[in-house]
């Protein structure tokens, strides 16, 4: 009973591979080195985070997930293949070629440009502070929290804790968002800091609570992550053409109004610059 | 809120689906590899179990990560869906064939030997004998498996694969505040899903049990 098991397990295995070995993509032969794209479409990896890049039903949407479906378009690729993956599968993807480019608020770091190369920064968000109505410490920057003397609470673990700490600002550690808010209403604290798009959304549904994101904000240059998108190294060419079209998306105001639209600080934008290796 | 279950148990048929294909073939990898390590195929019998010890020993979230995306710079690329239910199929095969062994090895040798005396062999003793006492042995740790298998299965959204706990894990993380609703309806679903099964389980494993 075992061996024509065994045997038709090996048969299987075998046309496994032979379905893959097929399936795998041909180098293009034109001269265009975007034609394998426009044949075969791009292939984009997000996290499904809202408000950066997600999907609603089968549309792909977000900040970033409306700028690569523009940017696709405008290259001239038709075909938008969108993976949904965990955070942590993002760009080990890209070595084993399992999707082209990882669109996820995904900040620039040195160790990510040990694995993949970007675009240039599109944007860059960081953490703000929640305050009373009416914002009665007038605060609008780290050094205003520290100049005040009251005590800021922030969810522990944050990596700007120590930029802030050497500013003096009196800290209350919580464990997550929700005992924050919770101490907040209770009248322990008066100020909060974290992620300012967690930050404006808690606000807007709850008007009730009497509190607002403080504004104007100086960041001081702490707790900004600049996001690009990633391609496996190797994809220059990909990678330069996408780049290009961020430039111009960055000069005829496309990117300013689809951060407007879902919620980011749009002043963030930086000129147009290369792609980084 | 009944938008929310809705979209989340959508999202749990990947789960679902996902056992739904990956068990039945973990439990023919695991009655061929079983089959070999009880015969003593010579070869085939080694290899078996250093695939036993090693997938035993080692994390599921590993062998995931390891088909999904180690494979394919060998030039193995298997999509998601193939590559999960292999790895399922393969992890969990490890785990029963050693269940199904086990099972074998408690089956007196009077008992092989009075059927022998009775004329009964091969094939025969294999169906009359073998299989109807060990398959009742097999039961109730195979049924604990098959719910551990299915606890298992949001390891996937590693590998493009969002099911229901990594679209509930993205709900909270656009929606700061409203951590209990969408977890809460995870539970409510595994509780749903599993309570049945292990009830239809052992009702079966008591209308099998040897009087």
């Amino acid at each position: 009973m075992t061996a024509p098991l065994t045997r038709s397990l090996i048969a299987l295995t075998a046309a496994g591979l032979l379905l893959t070995a097929c399936s795998t993509p041909a180098p293009s032969d034109s001269d265009d080195p975007l034609a394998s794209y426009k044949a075969d479409g791009l292939r984009v990896a997000i996290a499904n985070e809202v408000p950066w890049s997600y999907l609603e039903g089968d549309e792909l949407k977000g900040a970033e997930g409306d700028l690569i479906e523009y940017c696709a378009e405008e290259l001239g690729i038709d075909n938008v293949e969108v993976s949904t993956t965990d955070w942590d599968g993002l760009l080990p993807g890209l070595g084993s070629n399992r999707w082209d480019v990882v669109v996820a608020g995904m900040s620039i770091t040195e160790e990510r440009l040990q694995v993949g190369i970007t675009t240039q920064q599109l944007y860059a968000y960081g953490s703000k502070v929640m305050v009373l109505e009416g914002n009665p410490d007038d605060i609008h920057s780290w050094s205003d929290v520290a100049a005040s003397g009251k005590t800021l609470g922030i969810i522990s673990g944050g990596s700007y804790q120590a930029a802030i700490e050497e500013l003096g600002v009196k800290l209350s550690l919580y464990p997550n968002f929700d005992a924050m808010v919770a101490d907040m209403k209770a009248g322990r604290i008066t100020m909060a800091a974290t992620a300012e798009l967690s930050l404006s959304d808690y606000v807007a549904k709850n008007p009730g609570d009497g509190f607002e994101v403080a504004a104007p904000w100086d960041y001081e240059g702490i707790s900004l992550s600049a996001p690009g998108w990633y391609f496996a190294k190797g994809k220059e060419a990909l990678r330069d053409a996408v780049n290009d079209c961020v430039s111009g998306a960055k000069e005829d105001g496309t990117l300013a109004g689809l951060l407007d639209e879902y919620g980011f600080d749009s002043s963030t934008i930086g000129p147009a610059e290369p792609g980084r290796p | 809120m009944p938008d929310l279950v809705a979209s989340l148990f959508a999202a749990g048929l990947v789960n679902v689906q996902l056992i739904a294909i990956a068990f039945p073939l973990a439990i023919l990898v695991a009655l061929v590899a079983a089959g070999i390590r009880i015969t003593r195929i010579p070869i085939l019998a080694p290899i078996i179990i250093a695939y036993v010890e090693l997938v035993r020993t080692t994390p599921l979230l590993l062998h995931l990560f390891f088909v999904f995306y180690v494979l394919p710079m060998f030039g193995i690329a298997l999509d998601a869906w193939p590559a999960a239910v292999l790895t399922f199929a393969l992890h969990f095969g490890a785990y029963l064939s050693e269940v199904f062994r086990a099972a074998h090895g408690t089956i007196a040798t009077g008992i092989m030997e009075a059927a022998t005396v009775l004329g009964l062999r091969g094939g025969v003793r294999l169906r009359r004998i073998t299989l109807p006492v060990a398959i009742r042995v097999a039961f109730p740790p195979t049924a604990n498996t098959l719910i551990e298998a299915f606890r298992s299965t949001p390891v996937v959204a590693l590998v493009a694969l969002p099911d229901i706990l990594f679209n509930a894990l993205s709900y909270i993380r656009a929606n700061p505040g409203t951590s209990i609703l969408p977890l809460g309806i995870v539970a409510l679903f595994f509780c749903i899903t599993c309570i049945p099964t292990t009830m239809l389980l052992r009702r079966l494993e008591r209308r099998w049990r040897i009087a």
